[in-house]
This record gives C-alpha cells, sequence and structure tokens, in this order.
C-alpha cells in the first residue's frame, strides 16, 4: 500500500517537471538566438562610431590647418590631439611647412569629406579618412587637393587621440 | 485538497507559466539574417566584390565584364547600365581597355540590419590600360549605397569621393575599366 503510494506520487510528478524541462529548453534557445554583444561595434553601435569620428575629424581638421598667425596654438593642439607615432609624425611635417607659413603667408585649410570606421573595440579604432584642403599663398590662387588617410585612434582618458595616420 | 496535492499544482502551474514566458521569448527572436555582426560582415564582402567588379573591365571580354556589372549592381545603376550596354559594349571592345581594380580600405559608414541598406566608403587602386597608350594606375575614393537583395549585397548608386570623377566609374555612363575580375556577390 505504501509502496504504490510512492509510485504514484512518482509519475504525478513527471507532468510538472515536463513542464519546467521545456520552459527551460525554451530559455536556452532563446539565449542562443541572441548573440553576444560584439567586440568590434563599429557601424553597430552607432553611438560610439559617431563619437569616434567625430573627435578624429576635428582633430584631423585642426592640425592640418594653420595661418601665419596660429602655428603656435596649431602644434599645441597637436600635443592633445595626437599619441604616440603620429606625435613624432607631425613634428616632422609640421617642421618643414613652419618655414612656408611664415615665409610665403601660407594658409592652409583642411575639411574632412567622408569618414568611416574600418574598426572600433574598446580603445582602439582605424578609420578611412577623405580630407580636402585647401592652400592660399598670399597674392596667389588658392588650390585644392584631395586626400585620402588611415587613421589609427586609442581612446585616452576618455579622449580619441590620433595614434597614427598613414596617406594612402 | 493534501498538502502534497496543492504543491502539485503550484508547481504544475508555475511551470506552464514560465514556459508561457520562455515561449513569448524565444519567438521574439531577431531574425538571423538581420544580426547587425552579420550583416555589416555580409554588407561589407559583398559591397568590395561589387566594386571590385564595377572598376574592372576587360575590352577583350566586353560582355562579360558587362554581366560582372550587372550583376553587382541593382536599381537605378543597373538599369542605366543595363540601358546603356550597348555603347558600353561597343566603347569596351573599341578601345581594347583593360581595367583591374581593387579595394585597398573600406569601411561601413550607415548600416540598417532590417531595411537591409548601407552605405560603404572605399578606397580603389585601379590600374587601366588602353589600345596604345601605358598601363596607369588611379587612386580613387567611391562612395557606394548597398541594397540587400536575394542574392547579396548590391550597389544602387555610386559617387565619386576623390580622384578623377570621369574615369571608370560606371554610373558616369562611361566605363573605361573593366576586367575578368569575378564580380557580383555570393
Amino acid at each position: 500500500m505504501r509502496a504504490r503510494l510512492t509510485a504514484r506520487g512518482g509519475v504525478r510528478w513527471v507532468a510538472p517537471a515536463a513542464v519546467w524541462l521545456t520552459a527551460l529548453g525554451f530559455g536556452c534557445a532563446g539565449l542562443l538566438a541572441r548573440p553576444g554583444t560584439p567586440a568590434v561595434r563599429a557601424v553597430i553601435d552607432p553611438a560610439a562610431t559617431a563619437r569616434v569620428t567625430t573627435q578624429v575629424d576635428s582633430a584631423l581638421s585642426r592640425i592640418l590647418s594653420y595661418t601665419p598667425q596660429t602655428t603656435q596654438a596649431t602644434a599645441l593642439a597637436a600635443r592633445t590631439l595626437l599619441s604616440g607615432t603620429a606625435s613624432a609624425q607631425y613634428q616632422l611635417l609640421f617642421a618643414q611647412v613652419k618655414g612656408q607659413i611664415g615665409s610665403q603667408r601660407l594658409t592652409v585649410a583642411t575639411r574632412v569629406t567622408h569618414s568611416g570606421v574600418i574598426s572600433l573595440t574598446g580603445d582602439q579604432a582605424q578609420l578611412l579618412v577623405f580630407v580636402e584642403q585647401t592652400a592660399q599663398r598670399q597674392g596667389a590662387r588658392s588650390s585644392t587637393v584631395q586626400g585620402q588617410l588611415s587613421v589609427t585612434a586609442r581612446l585616452i582618458d576618455g579622449q580619441w587621440r590620433i595614434s597614427d595616420m598613414t596617406q594612402r | 485538497m493534501t498538502r502534497h496535492q496543492l504543491s502539485w499544482w503550484v508547481v504544475t502551474v508555475s511551470g506552464l507559466l514560465a514556459c508561457a514566458a520562455t515561449v513569448g521569448w524565444w519567438s521574439a527572436r531577431p531574425a538571423p539574417d538581420t544580426d547587425p555582426a552579420d550583416a555589416r560582415a555580409a554588407a561589407l564582402a559583398d559591397g568590395r566584390a561589387d566594386l571590385v567588379a564595377l572598376s574592372s573591365a576587360d575590352g577583350a571580354a566586353a560582355s562579360g565584364s558587362l554581366d560582372n556589372w550587372l550583376n553587382a549592381t541593382t536599381g537605378s545603376l543597373h538599369d542605366g547600365l543595363q540601358r546603356g550596354s550597348a555603347s558600353s559594349l561597343a566603347g569596351l571592345s573599341s578601345s581594347g581597355t583593360d581595367a583591374r581594380g581593387s579595394v585597398t580600405a573600406a569601411a561601413l559608414t550607415a548600416l540598417d540590419p532590417h531595411g537591409g541598406t548601407a552605405t560603404l566608403l572605399a578606397t580603389l587602386s585601379v590600374q587601366v590600360s588602353a589600345t596604345g597608350t601605358t598601363a596607369q594606375t588611379q587612386q580613387r575614393g567611391l562612395q557606394a549605397q548597398l541594397v540587400r537583395t536575394g542574392t547579396g549585397w548590391k550597389i544602387s548608386a555610386l559617387t565619386t569621393v576623390s580622384g578623377d570623377p570621369s574615369s571608370g566609374d560606371p554610373s558616369s555612363g562611361d566605363p573605361s575599366s573593366g576586367s575578368t575580375a569575378s564580380g557580383g556577390s555570393s
């Protein structure tokens, strides 16, 4: 009598167990159908992508634009906007143009026309940037050239800084 | 109702509720082809292949080049290429143009995984030669509008961002480039 009761008691728990197992199964399936946040956030995280493009675009137009009056300020800005290899590259470039800026009263304005994020992980980003540079020598007609840059940026203290750039 | 019966009911009913909740959650899963990371990978890969096809031409196999262009495009760009196909074929064959494009860098600047649209920004290096000319390499920046079709992402509009806008861009109606490069999207 007691044995029969226990067996019947065991059987009646089959249904609730099956119901719970089904719930667990659908839960797992739901989890699997939702892949975790991908490590590379370029484009699919619009806010993070916009942040890095905005900061890199404005840094580029800032450091690649100079007038005879503002060379000092541009050089200063470059120190906070660049880091690593890019900083050294820029010092070289700037030493070359500095003389021209003064002697030829050269003004250069750089505008970013298009930029795209190739890859974006936590603190490192790679961008493809198209720039338009307008150079004006005193008493001469201005000329405009287009350029393509590959830019690597690093997130340092919450600020994207250009760590490397190459002209394509 | 005994204590055992009560607990049976509690466990069973809560199990059914849990089932209903997880089934609802599972059925609200995102469709696999709208997963943003997958869509980005597909749009980038297909878009690059489309650009290679569009910037390549082979005067000796003009109709093959034209097929590659048509396979890589959709919408108005596709229609425009189709309308101008006769003159493109004649132009390609007579000039003996040979062009081979390769994508040197590419990035998506916009992506709508659900709507199936994307914008691709890319730099290309195109080696062009025509009968009686020496081969030259052109650097070009292009922006392509991509649309997801049943057979992959295809280019619906193409604009030149930098470089010589008149050359090698089928959207200008005068494709000076082409090759047997495998085009289209898979």
